[in-house]
């Protein structure tokens, strides 16, 4: 052989070779084979023009052990520009059917462009892990990822009360985030009847946390928030469903919660008489004094204590001296029958 | 009261005790009570089964406002009109005087007592109105009274706290709710079992209906009103 025909020959080989081994792995593909089909396009730095997935992301995510063709279901190799989305409810389904309930999946339905789906707040292939500019629904990433699109609010959030207490790591667990109040895949709107943050359901979500009386302590702030309110008129009112009474939120703000001290709080000393002025049309402050939360202990409110303690014996003498009243008469009845009696 | 219904009642058998200026202010006053009751009370048992009910029945929340509200506009009305009788009328002020508390009300109470047990050879010479009757009267102004200071400040909450001291509003709201339990206890276990179940009147007595008692009712159990009557008509026969 001419070594000037070397390299021909190296060609054509390398060719044949190639022909060989790829016609011979297109029959029987099991899947790690065809991981390694998907991945000569998606996973090398050849044909920039494919989107590249880095394998060792799958492997190091919630993922792992799943293979390209679990999710990019009927997906051959040499396929086109565009391919079916994937859809997450093959596996995820009940997941599936508490987003379809809420207001991101009614959006999308109808075509939105900004509403997200699966991917926007889970992420693709990074899919559950943590680090940073990989989309999580980590409570410690959450933020950033609903912050995405509801920035104001995200900004609200951080400044407010439960903004701090998530900041600082002896509170961490006490906080809340986004899904704690709006749920994680039933995202409704604020005004829909069945949203956890609607005016009829705000005090129990809100007392969820706020009711019990060893959180309030380990926060040193007042507990049985919820009890306390839904007692009053203004629990009572909203519990029937009407609309123009103070809920939480009329009174302590949603996102921007600030301690009464916090001159920009909704009932700080300046803000107040406005803030209770939105219903009681002429309010003074007089009529802010007063309390709002009513706790009937002695601590708290001691006139509804004693006098309602007042009340609720006087009725109890009351009702078992008619009782007496009632068997007399009966006896004196009896006697009357018998005989025994004066008359 | 009119001698001469008096006396066409003791021709009769009857003791005349109610006139019918009276039976109507009770009827309405009935009426009133009965609705300011059930509306009331379904709002402080809210939280119960048959508070639900109820509230479910009157219109929901705002029906049940409404309700309450009105008979309450009522009672008021009937209840200024009734002072005025009271104070204004001849036969008002007599009315008045013959629901008085006075010492010999407290006396007679004991002596019934000790007649009852035995103890004394005949009953106290109870007049129009014995002892028990006569705080049932006060009660009820005081009731009514109470209620419907308590029930217009928590009617306009943003005009009562602008000078009331803070504390007012959650203590009138207890003292509304629980004052009204009592009004309802009362009327239950004492008024309703007075004139329907009790030996005096069993099955029902009917003078807020004719405004006359059967003479030898009035006899045993009112003996000094007994004696009064006998005066008037006796008089006549002079």
């Amino acid at each position: 052989m001419k070594t000037k025909h070397l390299p021909g020959l190296a060609l054509v080989s390398l060719i044949g070779l190639t022909a060989f081994f790829s016609i011979g792995s297109a029959v029987g593909v099991n899947q790690e084979e065809s991981d390694d089909i998907c991945s000569r396009c998606h996973d090398n730095d050849l044909d920039q023009s494919a989107p590249q997935v880095r394998y060792g992301a799958i492997n190091a995510s919630a993922h792992i052990g799943l293979s390209c063709s679990d999710c990019h279901v009927g997906v051959e190799a040499n396929h086109g520009a565009t391919v079916p989305a994937v859809d997450c409810s093959a596996c995820h389904k009940s997941n599936a059917e508490a987003f379809q309930l809420g207001i991101h999946w009614k959006l999308l339905a109808r075509g939105s462009q900004a509403a997200p789906d699966c991917v926007d707040c889970h992420g693709s292939h990074d899919i559950g892990q943590l680090s940073q500019g990989v989309k999580s629904i980590h409570d410690l990433a959450i933020l950033d990822t609903c912050g995405q699109c509801h920035e104001k609010q995200k900004n609200e959030f951080i400044q407010s009360s439960h903004g701090a207490a998530f900041e600082d790591l002896a509170k961490r667990d006490f906080a809340p985030v986004c899904t704690s109040c709006h749920n994680e895949h039933a995202i409704f709107d604020a005004k829909a009847p069945g949203s956890p943050v609607s005016a009829s359901k705000m005090p129990d979500t809100c007392g969820g946390c706020h009711e019990d009386p060893a959180f309030a302590e380990a926060l040193s702030i007042p507990g049985n928030r919820q009890s306390s309110y839904e007692d009053t008129i203004h629990g009572l009112r909203n519990r029937f469903g009407k609309e123009n009474v103070a809920t939480c939120e009329d009174c302590h703000g949603y996102h921007l919660v600030l301690p009464q001290a916090d001159q920009r709080s909704l009932i700080s000393e300046t803000n107040i008489i406005g803030t209770c002025g939105k219903c009681h049309e002429g309010a003074n402050a007089n009529l802010t004094a007063s309390k709002v939360h009513i706790e009937a202990t002695v601590s708290s409110s001691p006139g509804v204590f004693v006098v309602r303690w007042f009340y609720i014996l006087f009725i109890a003498v009351l009702a078992i001296g008619f009782v007496i009243h009632i068997a007399f008469d009966v006896i004196a009845l009896k006697r009357r029958r018998e005989g025994r009696n004066h008359e | 009261m009119n001698e001469e219904r008096v006396r066409q009642a003791f021709e009769q058998g009857y003791a005349y005790r109610m006139s019918m200026i009276m039976r109507i202010q009770h009827v309405l006053f009935a009426l009133c009570l009965s609705v300011l009751a059930v509306s009331g009370l379904a709002l402080m048992f809210h939280d119960t089964m048959f508070g639900a009910f109820l509230i479910n029945l009157e219109g929901g929340f705002e029906g049940r406002g409404t309700i309450h509200r009105g008979a309450a506009i009522v009672l008021i009305a009937l209840s200024i009109f009734h002072i005025g009788y009271l104070l204004f009328t001849r036969t008002g002020r007599q009315e008045l005087s013959e629901r008085m508390l006075r010492a010999k009300d407290f006396g007679d109470f004991l002596e019934a007592v000790r007649y009852n047990a035995g103890r004394a050879e005949s009953p106290p010479l109870i007049g129009k109105f014995g002892f028990g009757q006569k705080v049932h009267f006060l009660l009820a102004g005081i009731i009514v009274i109470s209620m419907m200071v308590s029930g217009f400040i928590l009617w306009f909450p943003t005009a009562a706290m602008s000078f009331l001291p803070q504390w007012a509003m959650r203590v009138v709201l207890v003292v509304h709710g629980y004052e009204g339990l009592i009004a309802f206890i009362v009327l239950v276990l004492w008024h309703l079992y007075d004139i329907h179940l009790s030996r005096k009147n069993f099955p029902m007595s009917e003078v807020w209906l004719s405004g006359l008692m059967p003479l030898e009712k009035v006899k045993r159990y009112h003996p000094g009103e007994y004696q009064k009557i006998l005066k008037i008509v006796g008089d006549d026969d002079k």
